[in-house]
């Protein structure tokens, strides 16, 4: 067995230095077309076909690990997959290769000459298979790295694209190096493209002098190119020799330009550079960037790059960096009566180190954003910004970037601000624009980019006081960013607690109506056929919901609404929550208060209204009004929408008796028969539910004329009898019946009574006329 | 048709557009406060409330400034209100100045998704009319009662209104179609259960009508036998849909009353009268009344007796009298016992009365023709019909049909000391003119046939004078003095009566109605027979009134006479003015 393996050791030694010796002395025994066909086929694998009519293959030793190869072949195409077929009629190349180099480098490719060349590129779908290896350019960056570039010209040559509709494109491709002396060499590139080719034109030239192996090769490069779509790019690079720069390093040049309708892109940058240090004075300018965005500025940023570790990793320092935000105007921004800030101008700095090994890695890296402080006459809004930045771009998993933001916006005299829109189109209306105090908004905390959803915390603050009246309201919440499928969704987290909000309605006296105090939905300003087509749109165009989620409370104090009419104050507590896709649930309180109008006295025990979730809201309410021989208790209870209303009293009563003595103020029987009818009609319209709360506080408190109700079309109103001699009407118009015979009651029991009369024996009818005293029982 | 709509809006335009009218006044200003005025062809009557919000309110802390914004917010909700919605407003220097420009009218009006067709041409009520948030509640309302007067009576609707040309447009939501399934009531406390349904003019599974529901509760309440009536419509839950809730109000059964006026035809009136509306478990209607005029002095009782031990529409009308009668031509005193089994019923559209029986009546005649006494044992039939919408409209009539036949029959074989035979037929016929809703033109068809026959042994002469007929008067022949034809004592044995109205309505403001008419009868002396060689007309205009106490009717007419006794009576030929109350046509 050992005697196996030694000879089986030797043998394989033997065929390895055969190997290397043949290489070494005699490589065209290795390299040659008919090795090449080998080489074809193993690329063929890699799903990469090349095929030519003839071709030919020669080696030569330059010394015993130094090799030239010259290809000359007639029709040769490499094609990988269906995506691109490249065909030179003729070609001609020259490369060498050094045999010691592990594994084998290419030192020197060119001169190649390829001319009556037609390069297809045809787009396809994106179908990456997920097990399927990428490409490691790693293995070509380790053979090409030493490679000098000889002279190289692609001539006659036309570049053909076929897009995924099967629409054919194409362009005039030239190419040249030259070399004008030993160490200089010229670069020209030209591709004009015709139809709707993705390149107009691209002219670039350049021309590198080398400087050795250890210094920086002097660079001129112009690039200019355009594209059917009117994007327009120019740049202007340089990099010079400076003998007086320490480190021997090269300064370098950037002009350029990026032009795109109203997009204009301006970058200027002056530094210097050497293998491992890249210092810049960068400004960039840019207009139209952004919508809203007019105008952005980064204005003598320092730039400071230092590389490390084989040109894997930078360190790079922002030490000074002057950013400038110009928005647009938002419309009718000019006519607003306060003048919001146009520019934000801030500071920048930052320590980032960045590895661009397999992919781009920040580590430890961070920075700082000043706001610098906006003051004007109303208000001040200052700020910053520290951010917090790590891990890979490009991965699968974003890179930790997180900020912490401190900023406020204070309004330090509200009285100001309603003075100065006091004569505006956006003036503070009343009650609140008697109000005096300060209010300011603070977004402070840490911000996670990173995250799938950002969350920006915030909390907001009003105190505002003023001739009896008071807003305190306290606001905190977290403005949330929601990345999802197809964009991102705003969201607002928000709770709002109202410490103290003491208000005054107007003096509504109930000896005039009630006037509407908004807007008549139902009235629209254009033409019905315009309000059709508008709604229809909007109800096509399902823009994405804002949505929030809202929670309101009082404190411990309730809201107190002061009512100059009824001479009290009513208190009311709240708890709701607000979202944008649930009903709004939670409850309403409304605290006992006493109520006394026209010489009526009502006390409102409570008024709860329930909001749910489902279902319908509720309503529980109780109010009480003292009567000299019982106490009437009207529960108004069910659906918020109708109500139902039970009235009991204590001690116990008939149903009549208690809505008359509520309506009339004396017993059902003493009613006339059109007060009866008011009684019954009002009882009618409360089981349905089609009196509203208004309606049921003036029946309470106020003398009644008359009652109308309409079950059909579940219409009710109320005739209200005035001190004054007038009437005021409550609830709605509608088509009444009329009645056959008119009864008024005059006093107590005394009626007017008009009627007619027929009789079946006689034709006709009468009518009469009395004056008549009438008594149920 | 289409002319006669087109010049009725012209006239409805006239009198309820007020563009034009405005266009030819001055403007008005007004001054709310300092800095506002507001100029208008019309007086804009702000109320305090409104001046308040406008201007603001000294007085109170919240509310003591008001921004101009806020001001013109509100100026405009408050002339939105009055119709005024193109108002034009100029702010210069803290000075704002509105001018109010033209009450905005309804133009158009469109319904869309209404299951049953509604015709908006003939409801013309709101065209023209200011377009107010108070109209289009009107208009919502119609749209809804028109729905629950054919089928849908839990409909909602939603209202658009253009501010810029006036058109509107209703969308109905009108949920399912309802057939009456059951009616859900506590009913009358102490009665039967069921008693009230005796009134009903439906029937169950017909398609929901509300007037129907509405007819029902006023007969229920005529009939006293609740104070208050109402139907309403079990909108929810779902599960209750096609029933029908009933309210009722019972008040107290029994009333007593005693008063003093005056009718148009005895003047003054003195009435005392006791009723219990509620008798025994039936809810059986008893009145007994005594009354005093010039003319008549009467003393009455009337029953009607459901005496069936269940709910039932058939009753025992038992009533008796006593009277004295003081007319012009005769007096006489007279009592009257009768007891008329009836039967009540409807079917389809039409409501039926029947009833027969026997009744005994005594009359002395003091003065005038005939014997001196009479005992009369009649046999009574009376058959009366109409229409609901004759019914439903019975206060202010427009629509519907009523005829009304009754017999009675003496004889002097049957307790009786005189024999005849006395037909009265009766009827009445009301059409909207082009279905205008509101109606703008009622066309009413009255006619009356009575006749009298001196039967088995008797001769004309005797018979009591209040069995003969004259006419003239409010009732018939408009243009004549009251019964003054013939001018006898004796009267006719037969009249005939027709007479045509056309009424004008919902135009004229203060509820007036003008109207033109023509009455024509013929007499005979003979039974059943008219004496066609002589006719007499009454063509003549009037006003109706609804006034706030009832209706008043003025009417002036001039008697004509054609034939053969035009000369003999040419003296009748005359103006005739009557005013009436009560009286619906």
């Amino acid at each position: 067995m050992l005697k196996f393996l030694k000879w089986l050791s030797i043998i394989v030694v033997t065929l390895i230095v055969t190997l290397i010796c043949i290489l070494v002395f005699a490589p065209q025994l290795v390299i040659s077309e008919r090795t090449f066909v080998y080489a074809v086929k193993y690329l063929e694998d890699m799903d990469i076909k090349i095929t030519y009519d003839d071709l030919k293959i020669e080696v030569s030793s330059d010394d015993s690990f130094n090799k030239t190869l010259n290809l000359i072949a007639a029709n040769f195409c490499v094609a990988y997959k269906a995506e691109i077929n490249t065909c030179f009629g003729a070609l001609e190349a020259q490369a060498k290769i050094n045999l010691l180099g592990r594994p084998v480098v290419l030192t020197e490719v060119g001169p190649i000459i390829a001319q009556d060349g037609l390069i297809a590129i045809k787009q396809v779908e994106d179908k990456r298979i997920e097990d399927e290896e990428p490409f490691d350019w790693r293995t070509i960056k380790d053979f090409i790295r030493h490679t000098k570039i000889r002279p190289l010209v692609v001539d006659r040559t036309t570049v053909k694209m076929t897009d995924l509709a099967g629409k054919v494109s194409e362009a005039n491709f030239d190419l040249k190096t030259t070399q004008l002396d030993g160490s200089t060499v010229e670069l020209m590139t030209l591709i004009n493209g015709k139809g709707s080719f993705p390149i107009r034109r691209l002219a670039l030239t350049g021309k590198a002098v080398d400087r050795g192996a250890d210094l920086l090769p002097n660079v001129d490069i112009n690039f200019d190119a355009s594209t059917p779509s009117g994007l327009r790019a120019n740049a202007v690079f340089s990099l010079t020799a400076s003998d007086d720069a320490p480190d021997q390093r090269s300064t370098l040049k950037i002009v350029g330009n990026l032009l795109k309708d109203k997009t204009q892109l301006a970058i200027k940058a002056t530094g210097s550079a050497s293998f491992d240090a890249l210092l810049l004075d960068l400004t960039l300018n840019g207009q139209g960037l952004a919508e809203g965005l007019r105008k952005a500025t980064i204005d003598r940023c320092i730039i400071d790059t230092t590389a490390k570790n084989d040109y894997t990793t930078f360190a790079v320092q922002i030490p000074r960096c002057r950013i400038s935000l110009v928005r647009n105007l938002i419309e009718k921004e000019t006519e607003l009566p306060v003048e919001f800030p146009k520019t934000l101008e801030g500071k920048f700095t930052a320590n980032l180190n960045i590895d661009v090994g397999e992919e781009i890695k920040f580590t430890n890296s961070s920075g700082r954003f000043d706001l610098l402080p906006l003051i004007n006459d109303l208000y001040k809004m200052s700020g910053g910004l520290d951010f917090t930045l790590n891990g890979a771009l490009g991965s699968e998993k974003t890179p930790d970037l997180s900020l912490k933001i401190d900023s406020i916006i204070e309004l330090d005299r509200f009285e100001k601000l309603v003075k100065h829109l006091e004569n505006s189109n956006y003036s503070i209306p009343a009650p609140l624009n008697t109000l005096a105090g300060k209010a300011s908004c603070e977004v402070k905390g840490v911000v996670n980019l990173a995250a799938e959803t950002i969350s920006v915390p915030h909390a907001c603050s009003i105190n505002f006081r003023g001739d009896q009246q008071a807003l305190v309201v306290e606001e905190s919440g977290v403005f949330r960013v929601q990345f999802v499928e197809g964009g991102v969704a705003p969201d607002l987290q928000s709770n709002v607690v109202l410490r103290e909000i003491t208000m005054f309605l107007p003096d509504f006296r109930v000896t005039d109506p009630v006037p509407k105090m908004t807007t008549d939905k139902r009235f629209i300003d254009q033409e019905l056929e315009e309000y059709v087509e508008e709604k229809k749109e909007e109800l096509a165009s399902s823009k994405p919901p804002f949505s929030y989620a809202i929670t309101v409370r009082t404190a411990e104090k309730p809201i107190l609404i002061h009512t100059p009419s009824l001479k009290t104050v009513v208190p009311i507590k709240i708890d709701i929550a607000l979202a944008s896709d649930k009903r709004p649930i939670g409850a309403v309180n409304i605290s006992r208060f006493d109520v006394k109008i026209l010489n009526k006295s009502l006390i409102i025990d409570h008024v709860t209204v329930n909001l749910a979730n489902t279902g319908p809201n509720t309503i529980d309410a109780k109010a009480l009004i003292e009567r000299s021989e019982f106490d009437v208790i009207v529960n108004v209870y069910g659906n918020l929408e109708k109500p139902k209303v039970e009235i009991t009293s204590d001690p116990l009563r008939a149903d009549s008796d208690l809505m008359s003595s509520l309506m009339y103020g004396g017993s059902f029987n003493d009613l006339d028969s059109s007060q009866q009818k008011s009684v019954a009609e009002t009882r009618a319209a409360m089981t349905d539910g089609a009196i509203g709360l208004i309606s049921m506080f003036y029946l309470a408190t106020t003398p009644i004329e008359s009652v109308g109700y309409n079950p059909h079309t579940q219409q009710f109103r109320a005739e209200v009898k005035l001190g004054t001699g007038a009437s005021l009407q409550v609830g709605s118009n509608f088509e009444g019946q009329s009645e056959l015979g008119i009864r008024k009651r005059l006093r107590g029991n005394w009626f007017f009574e008009t009627y007619a009369i027929s009789e079946e024996e006689r034709s006709g009818t009468k009518g009469v006329a009395m004056l008549k005293w009438a008594n149920r029982y | 048709m289409l002319p006669l709509q087109i010049t009725l809006g012209a006239i409805v335009g006239l009198y309820a557009s007020p563009s034009h009218a405005q266009m030819l006044m001055e403007k008005i200003d007004l001054k709310p406060c300092k800095n506002i005025t507001i100029t208008s062809l019309q007086t804009i009557d702000l109320t305090k409330a409104e001046q308040d919000l406008i201007c603001g309110d000294p007085s109170n802390p919240g509310w003591k400034s008001i921004p101009d914004k806020q001001a013109i917010y509100f100026i405009k909700i408050f002339l939105g209100a009055r119709g005024y919605w193109q108002p034009v407003i100029e702010t210069n220097g803290g000075r704002i100045d509105i001018d109010t420009g033209v009450v905005l009218s309804m133009k158009s009006l469109e319904i869309v998704n209404s299951p049953i067709p509604i015709d908006v041409e003939s409801y013309w009520y709101p065209r023209g009319k200011p377009l107010t948030p108070d109209l289009l509640d009107t208009i919502e309302g119609w749209v809804k009662r028109t729905l629950s007067k054919n089928g849908y009576p839990c409909s909602a609707t939603t209202a658009v209104a253009s501010q810029a040309t006036g058109d509107v447009r209703i969308t109905v939501e009108a949920g399912k179609l309802w057939n009456v399934s059951s009616i859900k009531t506590e009913g009358v406390p102490g009665l039967l259960g069921g008693v009230e349904r005796r009134y009903d003019a439906f029937n169950i599974d017909d398609i929901y009508n509300s007037e129907k529901f509405e007819l029902t509760s006023q007969r229920i309440v005529a009939n006293d036998l609740a104070v208050n009536s109402s139907f309403s419509p079990m909108c929810t839950p779902e599960k209750d849909h096609n029933k029908v809730s009933h309210a009722l109000t019972a008040g107290p059964p029994r009333m007593l009353s005693f008063g003093f006026g005056f009718d148009t035809e005895e003047y003054f009136v003195a009435q005392v009268m006791w009723k219990n509306g509620r008798l025994f478990s039936t809810g059986s209607p008893l009145q007994t009344q005594a009354s005093v005029s010039y003319i008549t002095q009467k003393v009455g009782v009337s029953w009607n007796w459901y005496y069936l031990p269940f709910a039932s529409r058939h009753y025992l009308n038992l009533n008796s009298s006593a009277s004295r009668t003081n007319e012009r031509r005769y007096e006489e005193l007279a009592t009257k016992i009768a007891a008329l089994p009836s039967w009540e019923n409807d079917i389809a559209n039409v409501f039926y009365k029947f009833a027969v029986g026997p009744s005994f009546e005594t009359i002395e005649t003091k003065r005038g023709l005939g014997k001196d006494r009479f005992n009369l044992l009649f046999w009574e039939s009376h058959v009366q019909m109409h229409t609901h919408p004759f019914e439903y409209y019975q206060s202010s009539p427009r629509d519907g049909h009523a005829v009304s036949l009754s017999h009675r029959a003496a004889n002097v074989d049957f307790g009786s000391n005189v024999s005849t035979n006395m037909w009265n037929a009766q009827s009445t016929h009301l059409w909207n003119l082009a279905h205008f809703d509101p109606p703008i033109f009622i066309l009413g068809l009255r006619t009356a046939f009575a006749s009298t026959s001196a039967g088995k042994k008797t001769k004309p002469e005797d018979l009591p004078p209040s069995f003969r007929h004259h006419l003239g008067g409010v009732e018939n022949l408009r243009g004549f003095g009251r019964n003054s034809l013939p001018n006898t004592d004796e009267g006719a044995l037969t009249s005939a009566y027709a007479g045509t109205e056309l009424r004008l309505n919902n135009i004229l403001p203060y509820k007036l109605q003008p109207f033109v008419f023509a009455d024509t009868a013929m007499l005979g002396d003979e039974y059943l027979m008219v004496d066609r060689k002589t006719q007499y007309w009454s063509p003549g205009a009037g006003m109706r009134w609804e006034s706030p106490v009832g209706s008043m009717r003025f009417s002036l007419a001039h008697g004509l006479i054609d034939g053969e006794k035009k000369s003999e009576l040419k003296h009748q030929q005359r103006w005739q003015f009557y005013f009436s109350f009560g009286d619906q046509f």
